[in-house]
């Protein structure tokens, strides 16, 4: 069993995105931001953080980065509903900083699955290399 | 005259003063001597001395008294003066000979001479001062010797008929007077019936009454009472005197010794002037004078006077006139006037006394001619005559004790009886060395046989006839008195004889006429003096008036006046001018006035003295004249020519301003009109132009002899004519218009756009405008405008990314919310169909609205996220079977690929999205179908471009255009149409972000997008992507990128562009080629330029222009009017898409094909230009 930390200030987001990861067998915990975020995955270590990048108090980028720094094998798959914007492509960006994976909303379970399952057999590989 | 009064005093009976009307008349006569003095001066001395003569001291013996008796009238003897006292000649003998004898006399006036005889028989009286010596009287009284005689006649009244002469008194009434001898006399006449009256005074009314037939008394007292009682003219002495009786003072006749002292001294008296004075003045003068006299000294003097105090009074009333009165003061003028005045009067009446005196000289002279001629014939006849008695005697009484010549004498004697006329008959003889004088006729003188000394100077006319001389003469007598004389030798007897007049008896009556026509004549000249006074007075008074007016004006002007001869000598200067050139005024007359001025100036003002002509006598001209300190100033002259008959000019009044200070202010003005930077502009209320300054021709290229008279509005621009009139309706008002502008035709064609300032002079119908050329200004502000509206336009896009960014981000958010809870909910339905399709269908609009988001995101993305070095051509050619796909089939797809076309660095799939949403744009502008042209080209933007197209960058580009030959738009949908979420399509047809997509993808490629649209015509997008870097180039444009490498021309073009920045750049690169150029901004202009100017090699033309003529029409006409004229079209579209629209215009295509696209550059517009001048004329 693998255990998931959805980093997402919205609520509902977290929701959604815990029920679909439980459905298929996953333990997940949860922050609504990425200080929570951070604080929780030292105190209890996940497999895999699923992290949004727009967030108040500290965004992703900035998760992913301290993330990262902490735990270079970590998986990380960014998700964004912004996407490339004029300021840049922030997902383009979260994969620069250290995410493994991104996704953009607006996903389905299917989508969603398949990065999930994707990057953590990515992340087996990875840790191979 | 004080002496002769008292005199007179203490010889009164009566004993009343009588000096009053003799003092009175004094009065009178001095009165007139004042003022006719120097007319009357003669006249009075000469009564002066006669006077003087009359009042002499007598020295006499003891005082004695006696009475003299007399009748109270009987003039000229006895009458009394006005005071009652007595007068007349015998009391003035009576006194001056009792005088000489000391003797003082009593008068007493007696009622008749009857009354004085009784008197005196009675011993009442000692003597009678006059009378008659007769017969009957000396038994009672003796006479002394007689003093003169006087004739008895008979009278009738005028009226009286039957009576001509003495002898005809028989069958009636006479009447007479009692104790006159004229009683004795008739008694002798047979038939007389005699009225004897008792006094003279009866008698003479009786007679005057008619109530006798005739009136015989001494003629001497008749005509004296008739003449003072204006009968002189009724009355007539008929025939001789009846009688002729000598008269003397009687003397009582027992009184011897009183009447010898008598006798001696009146006979001492009667050799006297004095009293041939007396003697004169009561027998001698002639009536008339003496009655015409005191009347006409009245009337001369009283009307003299008169006319003087009115003329005086109404003087001093008049205060206008008061000047005039000579002891006012009065200025000098009038001075003047008064005393030429006074000089015409005096002349005046000098010539009227100089003709009255001519006259009567003539008169007088002829007169003495005809008397000279009458004495000796007189004088002839009578010696004749006593020659003949002589001879009688010699014949028959030569035995008279005397001898013959006494007994001649004697019998003459009588025929020479005293008597008192003018004519004086002397007959004398010679004896030793003395004059005997024998005869003298003067009654007064019978008694005295004076004697002459031969040799004395006195009695000359008797020396000439003693010394047998027949003649006459003018010389002294034996009186010393001057007289007319006829003298004749009587050779029988040794004697001589003269008839003489006293020269001053002949001159009397013409004294008097010279008198009276001297008098007449000053008050005719006084009165007709004072009457033209009267009339010519304000005439005067108004020249003097407008003289001192003159004077004033001209002395006392600032301005300098002069008067000068043609050739600049000065006649007369005002004070000023003779202050301005420091000189003295009357040193300057004669001066040439050149002197004052300028060498240099000498010739143009000499020029303008000769050029004046009789039908232009007045003229201006401005020089300097040189001031006292050396100074020279500018005066203005104004110059007013005299002419003499022939037309040639005596003299100028020319009269001179300094204007020195409004010529350096007229510089200033002049310097400010002509400044060259702005217009200035003074036209009629009618449009037509004044004048206008340099500012003209630097700004519009036109000079002033082209605007002159020309109508302002012939160079506005056609759509600024109705606010340039509604402008100049304004200032016709007086409102001033302090702002307006309007667009002025410069002479190459163009326009320049003026703002102006204008005020107008209602009353000269001007109007003075200031103009500037903001033409610049505008352009420069609406290139500001511009770049203001890209820069708000990308700032507006940046937002708008920035928003839709924003929302995708939330609705991707949702949206993921959304898709993740319907899969979970998919797990939980299970396998409920229906349930499944519900969400399904939820499933697939949250996929949709991802796509949504995804377009947003898209335009907002300011990166591209895949770049690639693109060859666009593959790309378009592999989407035009997409393109056409996704078209109707009404619309047909054209590519046009340019050759070599350079490589780009974009993303290839957003260019895909791009132009497949420009197709699909185009496709629904097409609804009934069109064409659909895609062109790649190679495109190099200049600066010209980017100034106008801010958002674009100077460099290589390739150009992909979509075309179609839709609906087109305006240009306020242009605007808008990149914003997201902007449709004109209907709700629900388009999401209005397809542009938006390919703006975002123009912006992320570094490139630039360009619509272009008519409405109605269709629309042309051009999307500028920028060449990659190191791509391969080959293109002439390219080669030629060097300005010096440009195909070149020195050919005319005109250019027409209704864009006036488009038509400016054109310009500007064609000179900058060497072309010449001329500009339209419409096709109706450009065919009058055409028609103006016909050395144009070329018509370089836009085509879509406004008005119903576009570049097609206009290349048509052209063609039609000037063949040899080539034609290149321009256009915002495309020329495939021109020639797609025109392939079924054989014309119209074949100009498609060679236009020239929008934007182009200077290399582009050089090949085109270079190319169509080239080009056979077969279009």
């Amino acid at each position: 069993m693998t255990r998931i930390l959805i980093i997402d200030d919205e609520e509902s987001n977290r929701f959604t995105l815990r029920e679909i990861l439980e459905f298929v067998g996953h333990s997940v915990a949860e922050a609504p931001n990425g200080n929570e975020g951070l604080a929780l995955q030292k105190s209890t270590p996940c497999d895999l953080i699923i992290t949004d990048i727009i967030m108040p108090e500290k965004g992703g980028i900035e998760t992913i980065r301290e993330l990262r720094r902490n735990d270079p094998n970590l998986k990380i798959i960014a998700i964004s509903g912004s996407g490339p914007t004029r300021e840049g492509d922030i997902l383009k960006r979260a994969k620069q900083v250290g995410a493994d994976m991104v996704l953009s909303k607006p996903f389905g379970e299917a989508e969603l699955l398949e990065v999930v399952n994707a990057c953590l057999g990515t992340g087996k590989s990875r840790r191979k290399l | 005259m004080q002496r002769h009064k008292a005199n007179r005093r203490s010889l009164s009976v009566v004993g009343e003063p009588g000096s009053a009307v003799s003092t009175g008349q004094g009065v009178l006569r001095f009165l007139l001597f004042v003022l006719f003095a120097f007319a009357l001066v003669p006249v009075q001395i000469a009564h002066a001395e006669t006077a003087t003569s009359v009042e002499a001291p007598q020295e006499g013996p003891e005082t004695k008294r006696i009475t003299a008796v007399f009748p109270k009238l009987f003039p000229p003897y006895y009458l009394s003066d006005k005071d009652g006292q007595p007068a007349g000649f015998a009391i003035e003998v009576l006194d001056a000979v009792a005088a000489r004898a000391g003797l003082e006399v009593t008068y007493v006036a007696m009622e008749s001479w009857e009354e004085a005889i009784l008197a005196l028989r009675s011993k009442e009286g000692h003597v009678i001062p006059n009378m008659g010596i007769t017969d009957d009287r000396k038994p009672y009284m003796s006479f002394t010797t007689p003093m003169d005689t006087f004739a008895i006649s008979a009278f009738i009244l005028k009226d009286t008929s039957g009576i001509k002469t003495t002898d005809d008194l028989s069958g009636h009434v006479v009447g007479v007077v009692k104790t006159n001898i004229a009683a004795n006399i008739l008694n002798k006449h047979e038939g007389v019936t005699l009225k004897v009256f008792n006094a003279f005074s009866e008698g003479y009314l009786a007679f005057i009454r008619g109530e006798v037939d005739a009136f015989v008394y001494p003629e001497r007292v008749v005509w004296k009472t008739a003449a003072e009682g204006g009968f002189q003219d009724r009355i007539l002495a008929i025939g001789p005197p009846l009688h002729k009786v000598d008269r003397a003072i009687a003397v009582r006749k027992d009184l011897p010794e009183l009447r010898h002292v008598l006798d001696r001294e009146l006979i001492a008296f009667v050799a006297t002037d004095a009293f041939e004075a007396i003697y004169r003045k009561w027998h001698d003068a002639p009536a008339e004078p003496h009655l015409l006299d005191p009347i006409f000294w009245w009337i001369a003097g009283g009307g003299g006077v008169l006319l003087a105090a009115v003329g005086y009074v109404y003087l001093r009333r008049n205060k206008k006139y008061a000047s005039l009165i000579p002891w006012r003061e009065g200025i000098d003028i009038q001075h003047g006037i008064r005393k030429r005045f006074a000089w015409l009067l005096s002349l005046m009446a000098m010539s009227v006394a100089v003709v009255a005196g001519t006259a009567v000289w003539t008169l007088y002279m002829t007169a003495i001619d005809q008397e000279r001629g009458r004495l000796l014939e007189m004088a002839q006849s009578q010696a004749r005559l006593i020659e003949s008695i002589a001879r009688f005697n010699q014949d028959y009484s030569s035995n008279y004790p005397g001898g013959i010549t006494e007994a001649t004498l004697l019998q003459i004697r009588e025929g020479f009886s005293p008597y008192s006329g003018r004519i004086e008959v002397t007959v004398a003889r010679q004896s030793d060395d003395q004059i005997e004088f024998i005869i003298r006729q003067k009654a007064s003188r019978s008694y005295e046989l004076a004697q002459i000394p031969i040799d004395s100077p006195l009695a000359e006319p008797m020396r000439r006839a003693l010394s047998g001389v027949s003649g006459t003469v003018i010389g002294l007598d034996y009186r010393n008195e001057m007289v007319l004389a006829a003298h004749e030798p009587i050779s029988v007897l040794d004697l001589g004889i003269v008839v003489k007049v006293d020269l001053a008896e002949i001159r009397l009556p013409y004294i008097h006429a010279a008198m009276i026509a001297v008098i007449v004549a000053l008050f005719v000249v006084s009165l007709g003096a004072f009457v033209f006074f009267r009339i010519s007075d304000p005439i005067l008074i108004n020249i003097m008036e407008q003289e001192r007016h003159y004077r004033i004006l001209v002395e006392r002007q600032d301005d300098l006046i002069c008067r000068n001869l043609p050739d600049t000598t000065l006649l007369m200067v005002n004070d000023a001018y003779a202050n301005f050139v420091g000189r003295g005024k009357n040193g300057l007359r004669g001066v040439k006035f050149l002197e004052f001025i300028p060498e240099n100036e000498h010739q143009r003002v000499t020029e303008h003295l000769a050029s004046f002509t009789p039908e232009q006598p007045t003229a201006r001209q401005e020089h300097h004249v040189i001031q006292r300190d050396g100074e020279e100033r500018w005066m203005q002259w104004t110059n007013t020519a005299t002419f003499d008959d022939d037309g040639k000019v005596t003299e100028f009044v020319a009269v001179g301003r300094d204007i020195t200070e409004q010529k350096k202010n007229e510089d200033i003005i002049i310097s400010f009109f002509e400044q060259p930077l702005n217009l200035h502009l003074i036209t009629g209320f009618d449009g037509i132009i004044h004048r206008v300054n340099e500012g003209w021709s630097t700004v519009l290229g036109r000079r002033s002899a082209e605007l002159v008279g020309r109508q302002y509005f012939d160079f506005i621009h056609p759509d600024d004519i109705e606010i340039s009139a509604a402008e100049m309706a304004k200032l016709q008002q007086g409102i001033t218009s302090f702002y307006f502008e309007n667009r002025y035709r410069h002479q190459d064609g163009t326009y320049r756009l003026i703002a102006w300032s204008a005020v107008a002079s209602v009353e000269n119908k001007l109007v003075y405008a200031t103009g500037i050329d903001i033409t610049e200004n505008r352009k420069a502000e609406e290139d500001r405008k511009n770049l203001e509206n890209s820069l708000r336009q990308s700032q507006k896009m940046e937002a708008v990314g920035q928003l839709t960014g924003g929302i995708a981000h939330d609705y991707n958010n949702m949206l993921g919310v959304i898709m993740g809870n319907l899969d979970l909910l998919r797990h939980r339905i299970g396998d409920d169909e229906k349930a499944n399709k519900y969400l399904n269908m939820a499933y697939e609009g949250t996929k949709r609205g991802a796509q949504v988001t995804r377009k947003l995101l898209n335009f907002s993305r300011s990166e591209p996220s895949d770049l690639q070095s693109t060859n666009v051509n593959e790309f378009v050619l592999g989407m035009k079977e997409l393109i056409a796909k996704s078209l109707t089939p009404k619309i047909a797809v054209e590519t046009h690929l340019a050759e070599d076309i350079w490589s780009v660095m974009i993303d290839p799939g957003d260019f895909e999205d791009a132009l497949l949403n420009l197709a699909l744009n185009a496709r629904d502008a097409m609804p009934d179908g069109g064409s659909l042209v895609i062109e790649t080209a190679n495109k190099t933007l200049d600066e010209h471009y980017v100034r106008l197209n801010p958002s674009a960058s100077v460099g290589d580009h390739v150009a992909v255009a979509v075309s179609d030959t839709g609906i087109g738009m305006t240009q306020e949908v242009v605007d808008r149409v990149f914003q997201p979420f902007f449709t004109t399509k209907e709700v629900g047809k388009g999401t209005g972000l397809g542009l938006s997509m390919v703006y975002g993808f123009v912006q992320r490629s570094g490139g630039h997008v360009k619509v272009y649209s008519e409405p109605g015509k269709g629309t042309t997008v051009r999307i500028y992507l920028p060449r990659a870097v190191g791509g391969a180039t080959g293109s002439e444009q390219n080669n030629a990128s060097l300005e010096s490498d440009l195909p070149r021309g020195d050919e005319t073009i005109l250019v027409v562009d209704d864009e006036e920045d488009l038509l400016e750049i054109a310009v500007l690169l064609l000179e900058s080629l060497g072309y010449k150029t001329l500009r339209a901004t419409d096709a109706m202009q450009a065919l009058e330029v055409l028609h103006e100017n016909k050395q144009v090699d070329l018509v370089f033309s836009d085509v879509v222009m406004p008005g119903d003529m576009g570049g097609y029409k206009l290349a048509i006409e052209i063609l039609k009017h000037h063949p040899g004229i080539k034609v290149l079209l321009t256009s915002g579209f495309t020329a495939m898409r021109e020639v797609a629209v025109n392939g079924d215009k054989q014309l119209y295509e074949a100009l498609s094909k060679t236009l020239l696209d929008k934007p182009y550059n200077q290399s582009e517009l050089a090949f085109a230009i270079r190319r169509a001048l080239e080009r056979e004329v077969s279009t």
